[in-house]
């Protein structure tokens, strides 16, 4: 997680570490929140939220890493990484279900069922919280009620989080396949396809990054994509291993 | 075939061994020696037939090896004799391997689910997480606690100790099963195999998570176990064939 000066790291050790973000040193260390941080923690304001396989999620201030006064404590383990939206925290755990969680609240706002963990971040714009899941299937929820809005089966497991391209929002699933929803588009019967679909034939574990128009893919091929949404093709493919990519 | 594979032997295996770590005071530890103990009682027929084969075709070996001598030059009869032998005794040959062949893939099975639950990496627990079942009872078990008595199960253990109890349990049941020869090139052979396959585990303990090492310690001290209920120490107490000759000519 990066804001304007810093760098937030979740660290194996089950510290929080912030680093500048110029020069690399170290700012401040938190104490140790878990066995082990797996997941990217978030920023809202000047707290910085993380969530732990234990089913906790700490606030920490962005200033010295010390404990701040709120900490939720669930019955089940978190496995994503938080989302904030609107002063919620919105996180996958062990039991299948995305919790939304008020801060500084504590009891779950709703929690919403999937087929397995969901292990990515959503996503959450205007009210609906867009949520991939190892089931293989990408939902829309509404972030107020927990209803919901869409899905739409990718067949694979849904792995990385997505991101935005204007109002389009693209996904990734495991089996290489990246998909295309407007998502003003209406869905039918709670069922919403695709507008396009660009397939790299990698698998794909790793976040999606986007950058003028041109989504980027670290693939398990270990290589680089550049993807052009409009086009709905493949830009250009870079081996990050010295070889050369076909 | 990998699909089959996962659906009917190694998710029931891993959600199992998971679902028994949640209920035994989420202690996975526990859980792997509480599953070792399951697997083999499951197995126990199977080992018991293996173990009786075995014995029958070592009870048998000085008598082959006369029939060997004696239709050294004619291959043809000896097969006969041999079979004739073993009608007699009531005893098929491949007795012992079937058993053998069908506890394998279990072991496998037991094996594998004990690396994915175990999830060091995060690739791993993306893994595992592609494999639980939707059991409440599964799904609390996470996070899996890796601590158990003085080990990280994750880890491979840092002191000796576990290593020497692996290498130590090995080397007695081992022990136990190995008929001592009169022949001293099969003794030697005998004797290697005996250190080498101990040396060997003891060696793979210091290497691989200790839960494994585990695994492997519990199974060779059921087996242990096993193997005196069915006939005893065997032959843990006997001295090789050889120096009992040697003995008998000296007096």
């Amino acid at each position: 997680m990066i804001s304007n000066d810093a760098i937030y790291v979740a660290s194996s050790d089950g510290k929080v570490y912030s680093l500048d973000k110029v020069f690399g040193d170290s700012n401040w260390e938190s104490d140790i929140l878990s066995e082990k941080l797996w997941k990217t923690p978030v920023i809202e304001d000047d707290a910085l939220y993380v969530s732990t396989f234990d089913g906790h999620i700490y606030s920490l201030s962005t200033k010295d890493g010390a404990l701040l006064p709120w900490a939720f404590k669930a019955d089940i383990g978190f496995a994503s990484s938080p989302a904030i939206y609107q002063d919620t925290i919105f996180v996958g755990a062990f039991d299948n279900n995305l919790y939304a969680i008020k801060i500084g609240g504590n009891e779950p706002l709703w929690k919403f069922q999937g087929g397995r963990w969901f292990w990515a971040a959503p996503v959450i714009r205007d009210g609906i919280v867009y949520a991939g899941c190892l089931d293989g299937k990408m939902y829309a929820i509404s972030a107020e009620t927990g209803e919901l809005k869409w899905e739409c089966d990718t067949h694979h497991p849904v792995v990385s989080s997505p991101v935005w391209d204007g109002d389009l929002l693209i996904v990734a699933d495991e089996a290489g396949e990246i998909f295309v929803f407007d998502t003003n588009a209406r869905p039918e019967n709670k069922v919403m396809l695709p507008m396009k679909t660009i397939s790299i034939n990698a698998s794909v574990q790793g976040a999606l990054c986007i950058h003028d128009e041109i989504v980027y893919v670290h693939a398990q091929d270990n290589c680089l994509y550049a993807l052009d949404i409009a086009r709905g093709g493949i830009n250009w493919k870079l081996s990050l291993t010295g070889e050369e990519a076909s | 075939m990998a699909d089959l594979w996962y659906l009917i032997i190694l998710n029931p295996m891993l959600n199992g061994l998971i679902a028994l770590s949640s209920t035994l005071f989420h202690s996975f530890g526990l859980a792997i020696i509480a599953l070792t103990i399951i697997v083999r009682l499951i197995l126990f027929p199977l080992t018991t037939k293996q173990s009786k084969s075995t014995k029958a075709m070592q009870d048998m070996q000085p008598k082959l090896q006369e029939l060997q001598k004696k239709y050294a030059k004619n291959q043809q009869k000896l097969q006969q004799e041999m079979m004739k032998l073993y009608k007699e005794a009531g005893i098929n040959p491949l007795g012992c391997i079937w058993p053998l062949v069908i506890q394998f893939p279990v072991w496998i099975a037991l094996y594998q689910s004990i690396m994915k639950a175990l999830a060091t990496t995060p690739e791993n627990l993306l893994n595992l997480g592609q494999h639980v079942y939707s059991w409440t009872v599964v799904a609390q078990a996470f996070p899996l606690s890796s601590h158990f008595l003085w080990l990280n199960l994750a880890q491979p253990d840092a002191t000796l100790l576990l290593a020497i109890i692996v290498g130590v349990t090995m080397w007695v049941q081992q022990k136990m099963t190995t008929a001592p020869s009169a022949d001293p090139r099969q003794q030697s052979t005998s004797r290697m195999m005996l250190l080498m396959m101990p040396f060997m585990f003891a060696l793979f303990t210091m290497m691989f998570p200790s839960g494994l090492a585990l695994f492997w310690a519990v199974s060779n001290i059921i087996g242990i176990a096993t193997q005196y209920k069915i006939m005893g120490w065997g032959y843990l107490r006997s001295r090789p064939e050889s120096q009992v000759v040697k003995a008998k000519k000296r007096r």
